[in-house]
């Protein structure tokens, strides 16, 4: 009797794991790879009456080529082309989604979503209503860069250099250039923005200008409690990322030359650049301290002659001189025209005085334009370049 | 005492007898036990209640947890080699020992229909949203009720397996995550008061299920076992993990937006940036890794509702209980209604836990040296 039940025993196993197969293959959720519409961009615009003009960016998959390699072998040099856009128009980003399931199969998957952009319209209007889709959604991840486009986004979504097949993935791709610049505003991820916007502070997004075949990825909207306000120029946002310690890259300070003035033209290319808010408090009133520390190297300096030590010193004060300018003006223009705290000083005045922070932010708005701030900068130049 | 290597089932033997789980594996079975959705929404449930001090409710936290483990600790020494079931028996007598032990049972069966439940709509809302949630979770039962058969050998080697890959998922996202972290979110310290991080660290001491698991371990570990270590060392891998959760999240999210985040370690699997983006869906890798801490979490939890049950029922084995224990916890996850009712449900047992994990083991251990019961009962000493 005892045998023969063992005897049994790896039949039944052998049933029980057959029958579990039936359901653990995920039937329910089985999706082929080539039914998955990979959606790689979405572009958000809004209409004069209020409705929203979804773009949803498709790639097709079998005609993308590698970055930098030529079309006129593949499908594009057949006229088609690696991507698909497909627009409609909706009261919601969800209702938007499912609208586009009408048209376009396979429906939308957003699990490899690249890059999210909003028309300038739509980030005038408030972007946090159309952000809390995306949040939700557990295919959408945290980590896809979010940007502002000069006038409309879907217009954005035609533009694509020869070097690459799918403008998204483009687009997606030319913040990792702010190593080489920081006239673009700093990558800003989805994830990021949902901490900005209940934390209620102001920010920068990336502007993306339209060209003729590509886009330019420079300057940076700006945010308050979630409505755009205005625009920072290209050197405005290079000013902003120093004084808030986000700057990368990029050449500093272009100047007519500090030791021979009116001559030459000289650059200076940080290769470290430190911040730090300081607050001070005095019989209630705050004022706020910029402090800025860099090092680096010139990098161009267009009249031939040698670099003495005084000269160095001199160059030193009057790149800082220069750098302290430049960011205050920044600040300047920022508190007159655009009264958004994207430098976050009333989150460094949190930080360092709670007390005076609590009697105060609810006032912010109205006191932030008003408030002291001073720019103190220490330039260090380590190399003044020598020819190779 | 003398060395005298593995056993035969992978057991240890020490002076020539056989026991079931060595000093290392006992830690990691308390460790496996405690590591599982806690870890997932703490630091949402913190971040609500001690905003940017969420890593000093943590700290706080976790120096009740190793302290109270060394109370737990010297219990089980007092039990040896008999578990919480006979033990209970022993220092309360039959029917208060008996209700004791039951306590822990509807603890052991809570615990494991809360982990299903919380782990199906992970499951269910990342993996598998079409797939009715009660398939869900009969396929999260099926291993788990195998695993709880197969005994407590068993559990412990597959927890010395999958507890080192857990860790090699979820460290990395510490490292990568250091570009996003920002410092500020931190300060200014003790911005919501003393109060809330205290009351921030009783809400994470009551969400350490598992830290009694060594009350049951007593019979498979041998008398020269150093329990201290071997309750800090369990105890040790799931609180350094969660202070690091806690402290990564706060300063990659802030707390604002972490305490908005249902499951907030998931959505930091889901905001890392892999280098050279070797892997674009981080978060997909850590959730089929990480279910894995849940399948050992039920059936840990399995395994001791239904041989707790056997021992005190007097019955030969546990298998014929698991079952219908596995079937219970079946039941009542899919009883509330919404993750909202679930997530009620659970802070509810959340107050219940503190019974188990704080109140009897107190009460037996003072029992038990007001008569005088100090340390190692006879081998012999039968429950009355």
């Amino acid at each position: 009797m005892k045998d023969r039940t063992l005897a049994w025993r790896p039949l039944l196993l052998l049933a029980a794991a057959m029958a579990t197969t039936l359901v653990a293959a995920g039937c329910w959720d089985r999706v082929e790879v080539e039914d998955r519409g990979l959606v790689v961009g979405i572009a958000i615009d809004t209409q004069e009456t209020g409705g929203l003009v979804m773009t949803f960016q498709y790639a097709v998959p079998g005609l993308i080529r590698p970055a930098g390699t030529s079309g006129a072998d593949g499908g594009e040099g057949r006229g088609m082309q690696a991507f698909w856009n497909v627009a409609t128009v909706s009261d919601s980003v969800f209702q938007g989604e499912e609208l586009i399931s009408t048209r376009a199969y396979p429906a939308p998957y957003l699990g490899h979503l690249q890059v999210l952009v909003f028309g300038e319209h739509a980030a005038r209007q408030g972007i946090f209503p159309q952000l809390d889709f995306f949040l939700r959604s557990m295919e959408v991840r945290r980590s896809i860069p979010v940007m502002v486009a000069r006038g409309s986004a879907a217009t954005i979504m035609q533009l694509v250099p020869p070097l690459w097949s799918v403008p998204s993935i483009y687009l997606a791709r030319l913040p990792e250039n702010e190593v080489r610049t920081s006239r673009m505003g700093y990558l800003v991820t989805l994830g990021d923005l949902a901490d900005l916007i209940r934390r209620g502070e102001d920010f920068i997004l990336p502007r993306i200008i339209p060209g003729q075949q590509e886009v330019k990825l420079a300057g940076s909207a700006v945010f308050q409690r979630g409505r755009m306000v205005g625009w920072l120029g290209e050197e405005e946002t290079q000013a902003t990322r120093i004084i808030i310690n986000r700057f990368r890259g990029g050449t500093v300070v272009s100047a007519r030359d500090i030791i021979h003035p009116g001559e030459a033209k000289v650059n200076y290319r940080p290769t470290r650049i430190e911040s730090e808010i300081k607050a001070v408090v005095s019989e209630g009133v705050p004022m706020f301290l910029v402090e800025v520390e860099a090092d680096g190297d010139i990098v161009e300096h267009t009249r031939i002659h040698n670099v003495l030590e005084e000269d160095m010193l001199k160059l030193g004060r009057g790149i800082a001189a220069l750098m302290e300018e430049q960011l205050l003006g920044t600040v300047k223009k920022v508190q007159r025209d655009l009264k958004a705290d994207i430098f976050g000083f009333g989150p460094a005045l949190r930080r360092q005085y709670p007390d005076t922070w609590r009697r105060l932010s609810p006032d912010w708005q109205q006191i932030f334009p008003q408030v002291e701030v001073r720019v103190k900068a220490k330039v260090t130049i380590w190399r003044v370049g020598v020819e190779r | 005492m003398t060395w005298d290597g593995i056993g035969p089932r992978g057991g240890i033997c020490v002076n020539g007898k056989y026991f079931l789980l060595s000093s290392r594996q006992a830690a990691m079975v308390i460790a496996a036990s405690i590591l599982e959705t806690g870890l997932i929404v703490l630091p949402a449930t913190l971040s609500e209640i001690a905003g940017r001090d969420a890593w000093l409710a943590a700290l706080t936290a976790a120096g009740m947890i190793a302290g109270w483990s060394l109370v737990m600790a010297a219990l089980a020494r007092r039990f040896h080699p008999h578990s919480l079931m006979e033990g209970a028996r022993i220092i309360l007598g039959r029917f208060l020992g008996s209700a004791a032990a039951g306590i822990y049972l509807l603890y052991w069966l809570l615990v494991s229909a809360k982990v299903l439940r919380e782990w199906t709509e992970i499951t269910g809302g990342i993996l598998l949203p079409r797939t009715p949630p009660v398939v869900v979770m009969i396929l999260m039962l099926l291993p788990v009720a195998i695993a709880a058969r197969q005994g407590i050998e068993e559990l412990a080697r597959t927890m010395e397996i999958l507890l080192p890959l857990q860790l090699l998922v979820i460290v990395p996202g510490f490292i990568v995550s250091i570009p996003k972290f920002d410092p500020h979110n931190f300060l200014p310290v003790l911005a919501e008061g003393p109060g809330r991080v205290l009351y921030g660290g009783l809400i994470m001491f009551q969400q350490s299920e598992g830290l009694e698991v060594i009350l049951m371990l007593a019979p498979a570990l041998a008398a020269g076992t150093s329990w201290a270590a071997v309750s800090l060392i369990g105890v040790g891998i799931p609180l350094a993990l969660a202070l690091g959760a806690i402290a990564t999240i706060t300063a990659v999210f802030g707390p604002s937006e972490a305490g908005f985040l249902l499951w907030p370690v998931l959505a930091w699997m889901r905001q890392i940036r892999v280098p050279v983006e070797i892997l674009e869906r981080p978060d997909l890798l850590f959730t089929g890794v990480w279910i894995t801490a849940a399948y050992t979490t039920i059936a840990m939890n399995v395994f001791l509702v239904s041989t707790g049950a056997a021992r005190l029922l007097g019955l030969k084995s546990h298998r014929g209980l698991v079952l219908p224990f596995a079937a219970a916890a079946l039941v009542l996850a899919s009883l509330p209604r919404g993750i909202d009712a679930a997530r009620a449900w659970s802070e509810r047992l959340g107050w219940f836990n503190l019974v188990p994990l704080m109140v009897m083991p107190l009460l037996l251990l003072v029992t038990s040296w007001i008569r005088g019961m100090a340390g190692g009962a006879p081998s012999g000493a039968k429950p009355r």
